[in-house]
């Protein structure tokens, strides 16, 4: 695959992390290109692909960047996202690169705590080792937050994480994702940016009595997604998905999240435009676009009548 | 949460590590990113019929931001609209975007009265609700003084910031109702 080229980092963002460096007083003096600015470059793209900073920041009540404790309700009780900045004490500062690999591949931290999957690490799963490790080198660059993690509100706290590996059994594939030798770059770039950093499949998709992604269903939908909000079918059935959108209506959801009836999406999905694929290439953009036109057209079920 | 396993108060042994099962089958279902939860059809009981017409009245003034902003896509995927069509949008829309204030949201007409899908956030976080309808009101001012200078350019700067201040709204206040 082809798909860590410099030019599909815009050079803006090249320009502000050199900057960030030169500021911490990392960067090279001189001008030869700095393999480190080039990779932290990189990690902030896939950054913003991957919408970390919206789960990891408590924007609400106005929480420092990347210090958690966003709440993220649900019947069982109420999830606290950790802090994921550099500090040493109350972040993930004093983790290896190896310990942060696992943690997105495999979903265990590094005391052996086994993840739970309100933490879409079975996406990141999918994420290849280089975007892990200039991720996790962007990471690095950001403001320590000298703040603990809060603990989880759960009405079974302990039970939950027993029972990861039964779930991990039932409902992990663990990555990085294949190329597919038989479909073009673009379409397997998109694949990449819808599967495994956009994780676009955790809303949008129905899910089996385990909590799995239904893979016979994936991007059909999810009457009773996040926020009890609907999450649409997105595949290209002419009904109930987007069979009608033509690329250019695809494309401008993405940007602005306008569809073709000049209403504006809201919700989860209009944090997801803001902050991920609203900052992504044009050429990103319609990689994801190739790829969602290219699904196999599935009808929605339909949604519960209240 | 239709369909959702409920969770029933200390099952004893098995039964226990199935509720268990069933719990984290439902994990990453019933999640919400809101600051806080919503109580869903808190204002059903009181919805009288004035109030229904005042979410009907209210969502037919919301379409026209979205007729005029349809234009404006039609617009930019280049299929027939000008930019003199897209700076008459964009007065629809600040004329709109000025009248986002308690006279079309009246208190008492959130989700679950009619067909509303206004959050009761608005009504908790008026300001910030009232700065996002100013931002729209800025950001459709610059598209009119863009559009007034006839360059295809020029407005494409502003279209994206009256689309983001669409979505910085609804965001936060608006829930779509299936
Ligand atoms: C949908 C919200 C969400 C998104 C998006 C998300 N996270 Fe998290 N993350 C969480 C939650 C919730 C936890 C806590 C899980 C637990 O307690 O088992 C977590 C845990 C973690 C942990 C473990 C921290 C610790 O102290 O054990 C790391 C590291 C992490 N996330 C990094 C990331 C990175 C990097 C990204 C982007 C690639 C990301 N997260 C995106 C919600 C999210
Ligand atoms: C956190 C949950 C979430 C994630 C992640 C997410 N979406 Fe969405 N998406 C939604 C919701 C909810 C809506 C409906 C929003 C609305 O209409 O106000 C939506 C709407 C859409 C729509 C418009 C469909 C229509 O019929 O109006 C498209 C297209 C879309 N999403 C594509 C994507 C893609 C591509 C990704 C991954 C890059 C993605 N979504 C990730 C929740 C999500
Ligand atoms: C200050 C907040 C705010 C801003 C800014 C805003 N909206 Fe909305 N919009 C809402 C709310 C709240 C609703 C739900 C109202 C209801 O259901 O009663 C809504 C609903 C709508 C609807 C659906 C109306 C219906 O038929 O039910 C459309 C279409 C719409 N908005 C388009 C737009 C467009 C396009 C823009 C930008 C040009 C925009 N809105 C800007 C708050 C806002």
């Amino acid at each position: 695959m082809t798909r860590r080229t410099t030019e599909r980092f815009p050079a803006t963002v090249l320009a502000s992390a050199l900057l960030l460096l030169a500021v911490s007083g990392v960067a090279a003096a001189g001008g030869r290109p700095d393999p480190l600015a080039e990779r932290v470059a990189r990690g902030q793209y896939i950054f913003e692909a991957a919408g970390c900073q919206g789960c990891h920041t408590d924007d609400a009540h106005g929480g420092q960047r990347l210090g958690g404790g966003r709440a993220i309700t649900s019947v069982y009780g109420t999830f606290y996202t950790p802090n994921i900045s550099p500090d040493p004490i109350y972040g993930i500062g004093g983790w290896s690169d190896t310990a942060f690999i696992r943690a997105l591949r495999h979903g265990v931290s590094p005391d052996g705590t086994q993840l739970l999957p309100v933490f879409p690490f079975t996406a990141y799963t999918l994420m290849d080792n280089q975007d892990l490790l200039d991720l996790r080198a962007y990471l690095r660059t950001q403001k320590p937050v000298a703040r603990q993690s809060r603990p989880h509100d759960l009405q079974e706290p302990l039970a939950f994480r027993l029972m990861m590996p039964v779930w991990r059994q039932l409902s992990l594939t663990v990555g990085p994702l294949d190329t597919n030798p038989l479909r073009s770059a673009q379409w397997n770039r998109g694949q990449y940016l819808v599967r495994a950093l956009g994780h676009c499949a955790e809303c949008h998709s129905p899910r089996t009595w385990s909590g799995a992604l239904d893979e016979s269903r994936l991007f059909s939908g999810n009457p009773q997604g996040l926020n009890g909000e609907h999450a649409p079918n997105i595949t290209p059935d002419a009904e109930t998905g987007l069979g009608r959108w033509s690329e250019a209506d695809l494309l401008l959801l993405l940007e602005l999240g306008l569809r073709p009836d000049g209403d504006v999406v809201g919700g989860a999905m209009a944090e997801i435009v803001r902050n991920s694929t609203s900052r992504l290439t044009l050429a990103d953009r319609r990689a994801i676009v190739t790829y969602l036109r290219s699904l196999t057209p599935l009808r929605a079920e339909p949604a519960p009548q209240p | 949460m239709a369909g959702m396993p409920r969770r029933t108060d200390s099952p004893p042994g098995r039964a226990r590590v199935l509720v268990t099962l069933a719990a984290l089958a439902g994990l990453a279902l019933p999640v919400s990113l809101a600051p806080r939860p919503l109580q869903a059809g808190e204002a059903s009981q009181a919805a009288s019929p004035e109030m229904v017409r005042a979410v009907s009245h209210r969502q037919t003034e919301l379409r026209r931001l979205g007729a005029a902003m349809r234009v404006i896509g039609r617009f930019l995927k280049s299929e027939g609209a000008n930019v003199a069509d897209v700076g008459a949008s964009a007065e629809v829309i600040r004329a709109v975007a000025s009248g986002l204030n308690r006279d079309l949201f009246p208190e008492g007409t959130a989700i679950g009265v009619g067909r509303s899908a206004a959050r009761p956030e608005i009504w908790q976080e008026w300001d910030i609700f009232r700065e996002r309808a100013r931002s729209l009101e800025a950001a459709s001012s610059r598209l009119i003084a863009a559009a007034a200078t006839g360059n295809a350019e020029a407005v494409r700067e502003p279209i994206q910031a009256v689309g983001h201040a669409c979505g910085a709204c609804h965001e936060l206040f608006r829930r779509k109702q299936p």
